[in-house]
């Protein structure tokens, strides 16, 4: 039994189990802290996509309600009653594109009643009617809320991801260095019970 | 002479209209819609009989029995051209509307669209709209119903 547990012995089967480990790491953990990843960059760019449209729809929301106020203001410069009923027209249109635009990212079963509201108020707006004018405007405030609010939340969210697949990647390095100092230590220990297997045999045989 | 001279102006412009507009001469198609509880009846072809007391009862309904109704509703194909969207109000106890718009929503600002409330129950209104070529939706959203599809194709 005791020849059976040589040092040599035990040093082979250390090295082994080793080498054994660090062939589990590198084909089974690691893989999976990879997959991690790839799965996390995906999210992150699908994350960059949408708050790269958030933006956007903000940036051109802020523009199209400035075109309606150069509209407003220029309306006032002109006499005839046609011309300045085009130019409330184009005023109006600028607020619906940007109002309808915001409205895309509220929640799909809203869209149709907001869709809804917003051309009746478009339609009562081109009638000069100032209330429906100042209700287009509560609701700009209130879509931008909602665009920015989601905006901040992917953002968030983007920041999470960042996180774990800096952890992840981290946790890789870490399994992948584990890796390679089992393959070494393995292949010590299986060239010192080399040696003194053989050393065993030269002996056996004086 | 003068007279003569703005004849012919006013001749040679409705013909100019006529081969820029050539709708301007026709009369706009009257489209009957009938609304009744969570539906217009037309598209779906039978009144399902829904009887709703306040919009969140049609929510509900809606809920539960949209995509089916939506699978078998029967689509409206129109030409391009101007119409006149008659809607009545039968038996819904509260105000409806009529909204037509685009299917793809990054269209309606610039799509032909129609829209306006104030049916009260046992009142018809018409919506009138000239519609283009391209895929559209119409719907109550005060009722509320589903989308129903409208194509307009030459």
């Amino acid at each position: 039994m005791s020849r059976l547990f040589s040092v040599d012995v035990f040093l082979a089967v250390i090295g082994t189990l080793a080498a054994a480990a660090s062939v589990i790491i590198n084909q089974q953990w690691l893989p999976e802290k990879r997959d991690a990843v790839t799965l996390l960059l995906d999210a992150q760019s699908a994350n960059r996509y949408q708050i790269v449209q958030l933006e956007d729809t903000k940036r051109e929301a802020v523009r199209l309600r400035d075109l309606n106020m150069l509209y407003g203001m220029l309306r006032y410069q002109t006499m005839d009653a046609a011309s300045r009923s085009m130019i409330l027209d184009q005023a109006i249109s600028a607020y619906e594109t940007a109002l309808i635009s915001m409205a895309r990212h509220e929640p799909s079963e809203q869209f149709d009643a907001t869709g809804f509201k917003i051309e009746n108020l478009a339609t009562a707006a081109r009638g000069d009617d100032m209330a429906a004018l100042q209700g287009l405007a509560g609701e700009f405030v209130r879509l931008f809320q909602i665009v920015d609010q989601k905006r901040q939340a992917f953002t968030e969210d983007q920041r999470n991801v960042t996180g774990k697949i800096s952890e992840l990647r981290n946790a890789a390095d870490q399994l992948s260095a584990v890796s390679a100092y089992l393959q070494v230590f393995g292949l010590i220990l299986v060239m010192l019970a080399t040696i003194v297997g053989l050393k065993r045999i030269e002996l056996c045989l004086q | 002479m003068m007279c003569a001279m703005t004849k012919t102006a006013a001749f040679a412009a409705s013909f100019l209209l006529l081969i820029v507009f050539p709708g301007a001469a026709q009369e706009a198609v009257v489209i009957t819609l009938t609304q009744t509880g969570c539906q217009f009846t037309e598209p779906e072809g039978t009144d399902r009989g829904y009887t709703t007391h306040r919009p969140e009862d049609c929510k509900t309904i809606n809920r539960e029995s949209r995509d089916q109704r939506l699978a078998t509703h029967q689509v409206l194909r129109l030409t391009p051209g101007r119409y006149v969207f008659r809607v009545s109000n039968v038996n819904v106890p509260y105000e409806l509307g009529f909204y037509l718009r685009a299917s793809n929503r990054a269209l309606i600002p610039f799509a032909p669209r129609v829209s306006g409330g104030g049916l009260g129950q046992g009142e018809t209104q018409d919506y009138a709209v000239d519609l283009s070529p391209g895929d559209y939706l119409y719907s109550c959203p005060y009722n509320p119903t589903p989308n129903y599809r409208l194509v307009v194709s030459e």
